[in-house]
């Protein structure tokens, strides 16, 4: 019974993060399963996002409200640092892109295909968005939520570390120009 | 560290920048989530975008504020000069050739002739001006403290700085060396 009483004293004393980190992860979860479809009835949908909910309110809400908050805002801060530098390349209609072989509509001149440099190199885009995210989840304390705590790269370990994804991209370079000599 | 005793009251004193802060976020999330149809129900995004914009306010507003009024007037000042080269150069109407293209025929075979194409210098050294923005950009970013925000104290001394730069010269050296290697390698493979 004194249990009972608790956990509704807890519910009475949930402030407004608390709703909205709530009401965050009834969307995600709701989000998810809908567009999985998974389980087809939507009531069912809605219970399993409702129970999620309450489920995260449990558990060391304060801890996770902060990562979620701390993240959102490298979130924007990062977004808004890409959005800067598409503004700049679309004032100036900063164009990437072979030309050499483009032909023409029959019997047309030929016309050009300018790319964004996004669009020419979307897997090197992407990569760069993968670090970005990375440290985006380490630096708003994602690793210390899930338990790693005991990692905690210094100054020197990154450079080390640096150093490591340098040598490592050399010899992958030094590997593939090899296969390309031998085809 | 948020402060996580954020009640009502404090949302009865937001001010306009606050407001404008949890505006431009939640624009932002939409947009982007709409952009990409993630997750497919529309409802489910306006939550996510929502709720995110609240935690964004929880986190420094203040600074952020601030980042972000330093940024966009960086933002305008660069823009109004990029703008004045566009105007500038479509002014004298200054073009680059572009390259030749074979003209097909109806059948779509070559015809023989070929044809030059003009281009502006920002399609043709499209590589030289999207280097040069992105450092004006990351330069803005870190000029209006968006790495101090970021949590990432990277204190450069002048030493380190010069280290770093001959690093950044020598891999562009080496790439030259190897992109010149790989252009002769083509050469002898066509004759």
């Amino acid at each position: 019974m004194s249990n009972h009483l608790t956990v509704l004293s807890q519910l009475e004393r949930l402030g407004f993060p608390d709703l909205l980190l709530w009401l965050l992860t009834f969307a995600v979860v709701y989000g998810v399963l809908s567009q999985a479809k998974i389980p087809k009835s939507a009531a069912s949908r809605a219970i399993i996002s409702i129970v999620s909910g309450m489920l995260v309110l449990m558990a060391a809400p304060a801890s996770l409200i902060s990562v979620i908050s701390m993240m959102s805002t490298n979130l924007i801060l990062i977004v808004l640092g890409l959005l800067v530098l598409i503004v700049f390349t679309e004032a100036s209609g900063v164009r990437l892109g072979k030309y050499e072989g483009v032909h023409g509509k029959k019997g047309q001149e030929p016309t050009r295909i300018p790319k964004r440099f996004y669009e020419e190199h979307p897997l090197e885009v992407g990569l760069v968005l993968i670090v970005l995210a990375a440290l985006v989840f380490i630096g708003s304390g994602g690793l210390s939520l899930l338990g790693f705590q005991n990692i905690n790269l210094g100054q020197s370990s990154l450079i080390s570390i640096g150093f490591l994804v340098a040598v490592i991209l050399a010899v992958l370079f030094l590997y593939f120009e090899k296969g390309e000599k031998e085809e | 560290m948020i402060d996580v005793a954020f009640d009502i009251n404090s949302l009865m004193n937001l001010g306009l920048p606050e407001i404008v802060l949890w505006l431009l976020s939640f624009a932002l999330l939409y947009g982007i989530l709409s952009q990409a149809k993630v997750p497919q129900s529309g409802a489910s995004r306006m939550i996510i975008s929502l709720v995110v914009a609240f935690f964004v306010l929880f986190n420094a507003p203040v600074a952020l504020v601030s980042f972000l009024s330093s940024m966009t007037s960086s933002l305008v000042l660069v823009l109004v000069g990029i703008l004045a080269l566009v105007i500038l150069l479509e002014v004298a109407q200054i073009r680059v050739a572009g390259g030749e293209f074979e003209i097909l025929n109806e059948k779509g075979e070559p015809t023989g002739r070929k044809s030059k194409t003009a281009m502006t210098i920002f399609e043709k050294y499209g590589y030289v001006f999207f280097a040069g923005f992105l450092i004006i950009a990351a330069l803005i970013f870190v000029n209006s403290g968006g790495l101090q925000l970021l949590g990432w104290n990277i204190n450069l001394s002048s030493a380190s700085t010069t280290t770093i730069m001959f690093f950044i010269f020598i891999i562009l050296a080496v790439l030259w060396m190897v992109a010149e290697k790989k252009q002769k390698l083509n050469f002898q493979n066509i004759f």
